[in-house]
């Protein structure tokens, strides 16, 4: 225990050879999580509306106003112009087109994503303006949503960024710290050192654990101060994060060994980082997107622990379809990444050929 | 002359030695653009159930009326209406394995035969208010087509559209070319590392400091070489974007290198001052790597800039990125020539400028000093 303790303090110690790596890795999903939680996608759109001349026009931007959540913001800013150019993104006109008073939305060069949502939203007032004219034959959608409130996606959001800032943090270190490793010569060390491997292994990814647990706690705060949402058991979502980060630091170590070189090692570190934030649940629940992209994302250790995660988040609600399912999951990526990462350290550190 | 080219011969033998790097722009641009394509680019009908207790026709002519009302996002229906029983809904509903349920009342045709406020239930996921939105507006979707379908009277307002184009573009080739802007950047970037770190590495940079002549002669071949090999990257993800994809700049291409370039020269500049006052070069290339990444989520690169210009943070318009990529999209995806193309080269042109002279200033003091 004592040598595996003086082992930790000296990999504690590497980050005096790179302090600025050590911070980049461990704040940069923070810092991305800030920025991007300005400009996260809000539901409330600015619609151009060529300022009415009719009754019907009038009527029209009333129902504009309409459109909304009643738990949550209104889906429609009117922006009334008098040019009923596009311009960069859409314009809505009344016009008459053959005798029928039409609303005419047209396009700037836009993406069929934003053409949907300006589409829906017209459409919504539109609907509004009929169900008047409808009156008692008009249906009504009762709404009975999942949760009392819509959830702001800044929450998701962040919650999702969490497997990321400890699995950048774990790989990136870790491949970084062990390919400086060959590129110094201190490899060396290691191979004439009468330790047993498992030990010296067993500190690094013990010492990359503790590094990512603190960008953990780092972006979690960051993600409450934001949000005015915080898990409901810390300790919970330090127990979930621990098989990703174990995951995380063997994948580093192993680029480092195999590359031995401090670039393709974050490189490696960086593209699996990203690839497993966004295909791993990223964005939203596996299940809310295409079963093509559910059965790939399963397949990622991310998507097993955000949907652990969840509950901690969103009042207990369960999401997992396989809560054990993910569980052993997780346990096997571990166990496997780890015998791994002994084999690696046998055949690139231990072994006589170089 | 003569010295120039000799020292582009270095460079690039330098080059040579380490392709997984010079890879740096393509590897993980291309994760990026497979897992936007995998998110944004499969099928995205929300899987829900109904429950039709309707007793008339209209509940099933409802149920009817969900594939037939297309998404632009997908051309997909907004809805798929999965075949399940109720107690199988709402076990499916409880896991979130489908996004909601409709229940059609009993007395659903009655009432709207007979003018009874008709309504249905709508039980739906809201974990975020983007997907709440999207259940709510949906719906609104379905409703205008289910009047028409059983030719309640005309509304008061109808609805019509124009897109400037015979073919909507879809949203992932519009974050394809956010990715080939971050894929000229990133190979700009790690092709700076491979020449600059090389020397840092081999001490070389004590010969440059120590140097009598201009460190112009060996600042210069780096810049050509990591914009030439950040435009060659660039252009590589260009062609994977013409196969998959199928859209390609043409006889524009030159522009789309001008632009792209001048970016890369910007970032160039950026990564080799850092990396050099860092002292510890990778520490400098980490950080200017994930600069360029966050600038790519913040600066367009998800998104077209000029359809979302107030959900552009200030901090986004400190980087040419942001400038560079509704232009890229006009010619590659639309094929029509930037409105603004003269204004944006020359801001574009000032980020590249000044770019190149601080980042010489504090490279060659940084270079001097080690020496």
């Amino acid at each position: 225990m004592k040598r595996f303790s003086l082992l930790l303090q000296s990999e504690f110690k590497q980050f005096l050879t790179a302090p600025v790596v050590h911070l980049i890795a461990i704040i940069q999903p923070t810092l991305m999580y800030i920025l991007m939680s300005v400009i996260m996608v809000v539901p409330t759109f600015e619609m151009r509306i060529v300022n009415p001349s009719s009754e019907i026009g009038n009527d029209f931007l009333a129902a504009v106003e309409e459109v909304g959540s009643p738990i949550g913001p209104d889906y429609i800013e009117p922006v009334l112009v008098d040019d009923a150019a596009p311009g960069y993104r859409q314009v809505v006109e009344i016009l008459e087109i053959g005798e029928k008073p039409t609303a005419l939305q047209r396009y700037g060069y836009i993406d069929s994503n934003l053409v949907k949502n300006l589409r829906n939203r017209l459409t919504a007032s539109l609907l509004v303006l009929w169900n008047i004219e409808l009156g008692d034959q008009g249906i009504t959608i009762q709404e009975y949503p999942w949760l009392p409130n819509d959830i702001p996606y800044t929450v998701y959001f962040g919650m999702a960024m969490i497997p990321l800032a400890a699995y950048l943090a774990a790989a990136m270190i870790g491949g970084y710290l062990m390919a400086q490793e060959f590129e110094s010569g201190t490899i060396l060390t290691y191979r004439l050192c009468p330790t047993s491997p498992l030990l010296i292994l067993a500190a690094k990814i013990t010492r990359l654990l503790i590094t990512a647990l603190a960008a953990v706690v780092i972006l979690y705060g960051t993600l409450g101060l934001i949000t005015g949402v915080w898990s409901s058991s810390f300790l919970a979502l330090l127990i979930i994060l621990t098989p990703l980060i174990l995951i995380a630091s063997c994948i580093g170590l192993i680029a480092g060994m195999v590359t031995r070189s401090a670039l393709p090692s974050f490189l490696i570190a960086l593209a699996s980082a990203f690839a497993f934030w966004l295909i791993g649940s990223g964005f939203g629940l596996a299940a809310g997107f295409s079963p093509v992209f559910e059965k790939i994302s399963r397949l990622i250790p991310n998507t097993p622990v955000i949907e652990m995660l969840f509950p901690y988040f969103y009042f207990g609600r369960q999401v997992a379809a396989h809560p054990l399912g993910a569980k052993l999951q997780l346990a096997g990526y571990t166990i496997t990444l780890s015998l791994v990462v002994i084999l690696v350290y046998r055949a690139r550190v231990l072994s006589k050929e170089r | 002359m003569h010295r120039l080219w000799i020292l582009f011969k270095t460079e690039f033998n330098v080059w040579r030695h380490d392709p997984i790097t010079a890879m740096g722009g393509i590897i993980p641009c291309l994760f990026i653009l497979i897992a936007f394509a995998l998110l944004f680019g499969g099928r995205l009908s929300f899987p829900i159930a109904v429950i039709n207790n309707d007793r008339g026709d209209y509940g099933n002519l409802l149920i009817e009326t969900f594939p037939e009302v297309i998404s632009p996002l997908d051309n997909q229906p907004y809805y798929e209406v999965k075949p399940l029983s109720e107690n199988q809904a709402w076990k499916a509903f409880e896991e979130y394995r489908i996004e909601g349920i409709w229940i059609i009342p009993e007395d659903f045709s009655e009432r709207i035969t007979s003018g009874k406020n008709p309504s249905i239930d709508m039980h739906f996921m809201n974990y975020n208010d983007d997907r709440a939105k999207n259940h709510r507006i949906y719906s609104a979707e379905i409703l205008w087509a289910f009047y028409q379908e059983i030719g309640l009277s005309a509304p008061p307002l109808e609805m019509a559209e124009q897109y400037p184009l015979p073919e909507m573009v879809d949203w992932v080739s519009i974050i394809s070319i956010g990715i080939v802007l971050l894929s000229v950047t990133l190979g700009g970037i790690f092709n700076m590392f491979i020449l600059t770190y090389k020397a840092q590495m081999g001490k070389i940079t004590l010969e440059m400091g120590l140097s009598p002549r201009s460190l112009a002669w060996v600042l210069v071949p780096k810049t050509v070489l990591a914009t030439f090999f950040g435009l060659v990257t660039g252009t590589i993800f260009l062609v994977i974007i013409r196969v998959w994809l199928g859209f390609w700049p043409g006889g524009n291409i030159g522009a789309v290198w001008l632009i792209a370039g001048l970016v890369a020269v910007f970032w160039i500049q950026v990564a080799l001052t850092f990396g050099l006052i860092a002292k510890n070069y990778m520490a400098g290339a980490i950080g200017s790597v994930l600069g360029a990444m966050i600038v790519f989520f913040i600066g367009g690169g998800l998104s077209m800039v000029r359809a979302h210009k107030d959900a552009v943070t200030w901090i986004a318009w400190l980087f040419p990125n942001t400038y560079a990529v509704d232009p890229i999209r006009d010619l590659v995806l639309f094929n029509t020539w930037p409105a603004d193309f003269y204004p944006v080269l020359l801001k574009l042109l000032g980020f590249a400028v000044i770019s190149v002279l601080l980042g010489s200033l504090f490279s060659v003091r940084k270079l001097r000093k080690l020496s």
